[in-house]
């Protein structure tokens, strides 16, 4: 069963002088063995949307249902929820407290009653998973680079191998061999059927990985659709805030001029059309 | 004018505490005034470390860094060099002080003892160029991580500092607001603004007057923005880089003599190219 969200609202400080409507009347399903990608301008309300998803906010108005249970002030339900969904946070330092990463990473495995032989293994399957080195257990992850700090805080949500993995800008902080390995990561949980909710503010990330992209624009849906469905979407609609990977934009100029035969985000693939298109053209 | 300050390493080395190794060892580098250098590496290799050196936040466990000519080990060193250096963190909350915008962005102005008329006026002005002037009044609590990143960058503004050192402050911006964060960075360098910008994305440097890149807490390669750039897909990857897809297409399109050399890597540069 997937996660359902339906007709979500959200407003900070109702009410009051700074009252800010974050998300307006947000759907959509998140199935598991996809990942699905949430992008939209900075503000836009992709944070905001992802807290709910394992009840870190509670819904105002509109419903979200995980694997048939809804999200809503009910502490049994609550807590099978947010076992189900594991949300890696946007600032590492939000979420790391612990004195050894071992420490950081042993917490949510341990809340869930796992032990010896069985805890370090799930301990170095999250390390390994996402290439934080095993010599780093016993130091302080304070101490550690940005992008380290980004693998322990990764590690520490997938050690305790949840339904869903949520991550809020994963990549922001990462080396390129840093997003090589999260792609990787993210690609095997979906092959194991797990699900996989990702935001981003790279959209031409989001269309190479994604099985289904969300785009929100001032806290409602753009756009919800396979990646070709939201590429041809947003070059045929400007969003405000939401600019185009410059390859993409480039195929959909290209398009218009006749000079090709279709959009693309691939490089290789946009050349392949250019030389193709100049072929018939002489 | 605002001209910007120099800095030089010399033999510069950093410690933590607590760590074995060494994050940077033995770094010999001259900042000169006005320059922009954008610092690349991959995660780890010293690259945040260095920053704190350039403002004083840390001191080097060997070696010396010396700030517009003063040595950073001496005991004013901080308070002096806080009022000329300013770094943007690579995280905003780490740089964060108030609970509501507009007094965020003058802590800094308040610390210099600035009379309150200039303290406003420096407040206003930071909040315009960054956007924010609308939620003046918002509590920062109430900002997406990207406008919290503005919000770093605006309060920085604030103390209109002599050298800018940012963090990977662009890391949690969409394109657009990047874009904007970008050209108010430029603006700072036309005015004489010395910057230092740490970054894992290629397509931010194309401005910069140098590139160094550290591997292991060391200077492997420094030269200009474009020589850096103009290294192949192969080059780039086996130090960790990815090169930008329109860069990829830029390159294939010069090589099959399709488009001049001199094209830029932007959509409609190429585009204008093709039609040609």
């Amino acid at each position: 069963m997937p996660i359902i969200v339906n007709d979500l609202s959200f407003t900070y400080n109702a009410g009051m002088p700074t009252e800010t409507t974050a998300l307006r009347n947000v759907s959509f399903t998140a199935e598991r063995g996809e990942i699905l990608s949430i992008v939209g301008h900075t503000g836009s309300g992709k944070s905001t949307l992802v807290q709910h998803l394992n009840g870190l906010i509670l819904p105002q108005s509109g419903k979200i249902t995980v694997d048939g249970l809804s999200v809503r002030k009910v502490p049994s339900d609550l807590r099978k929820i947010r076992k189900s969904v594991g949300l890696v946070f946007q600032y590492p330092e939000q979420q790391i407290f612990a004195e050894t990463v071992s420490d950081e990473i042993s917490f949510g495995p341990i809340n869930w009653g796992y032990s010896g032989r069985e805890l370090d293994k799930m301990v170095f399957d999250a390390m390994d998973s996402i290439g934080l080195d095993r010599s780093l257990l016993r130091s302080n992850p304070f101490s550690l680079s940005g992008g380290q700090k980004r693998r322990v805080a990764i590690a520490s949500v997938l050690a305790s191998d949840p339904e869903y993995l949520v991550l809020d800008e994963p990549t922001a902080g990462l080396d390129a061999a840093g997003i090589r390995e999260l792609v990787s990561l993210l690609n095997e949980r979906a092959a194991k059927a797990k699900g996989v909710i990702h935001v981003t503010h790279d959209l031409e990330l989001a269309l190479r990985i994604s099985t289904k992209i969300l785009v929100l624009a001032e806290g409602s849906v753009a756009a919800f659709g396979t990646p070709s469905e939201t590429a041809e979407m947003l070059c045929e609609k400007y969003i405000d805030g939401l600019v185009l990977p410059e390859v993409l934009a480039l195929s959909s100029e290209l398009m218009k001029a006749g000079m090709v035969s279709g959009i693309t985000w691939e490089p290789t693939q946009l050349l392949k059309m250019i030389t193709e298109g100049r072929r018939v053209a002489f | 004018m605002n001209f910007g300050i120099q800095i030089s390493l010399n033999g510069a080395e950093y410690r933590y505490p607590e760590s074995v190794k060494k994050s940077l060892c033995g770094l010999d580098l001259e900042i000169r005034a006005g320059e922009w250098i954008a610092v690349l590496g991959p995660n780890g290799s010293g690259k945040s470390t260095l920053l704190k050196l350039l403002n004083a936040l840390l001191v080097p466990t060997q070696g010396i860094c010396l700030v517009d000519g003063q040595d950073t080990t001496e005991t004013d060193a901080p308070v002096n060099i806080h009022a000329k250096v300013a770094l943007v963190f690579q995280n905003p909350e780490d740089q964060i002080v108030a609970s509501v915008v507009e007094e965020d962005t003058a802590f800094g102005p308040e610390n210099l003892g600035l009379p309150s008329a200039e303290i406003r006026e420096r407040v206003k002005n930071a909040l315009i160029i960054t956007g924010l002037w609308e939620k003046r009044k918002s509590p920062v609590s109430s900002l997406s991580g990207g406008q919290k990143q503005r919000l770093a960058l605006a309060g920085v503004l604030a103390i209109t500092p002599k050298c800018l050192l940012l963090d990977e402050a662009m890391s949690m911006l969409d394109p657009a607001s990047r874009r904007d964060f970008l050209s108010l960075v430029k603006a700072e360098h036309e005015k004489g603004t010395t910057i230092v910008q740490v970054t894992h994305s290629l397509d931010e440097i194309s401005d910069a007057d140098r590139v160094i890149f550290l591997t292991d807490g060391k200077i492997t390669w420094q030269g200009g923005a474009q020589e850096f750039l103009s290294q192949s897909c192969d080059t780039l990857g086996k130090i960790n880089l990815e090169k930008p897809s329109i860069s990829i297409l830029r390159d294939e399109l010069v090589k099959l003599k399709l488009i001049h050399e001199s094209t830029n890597a932007d959509a409609r540069s190429i585009m204008k190219e093709l039609c040609r």
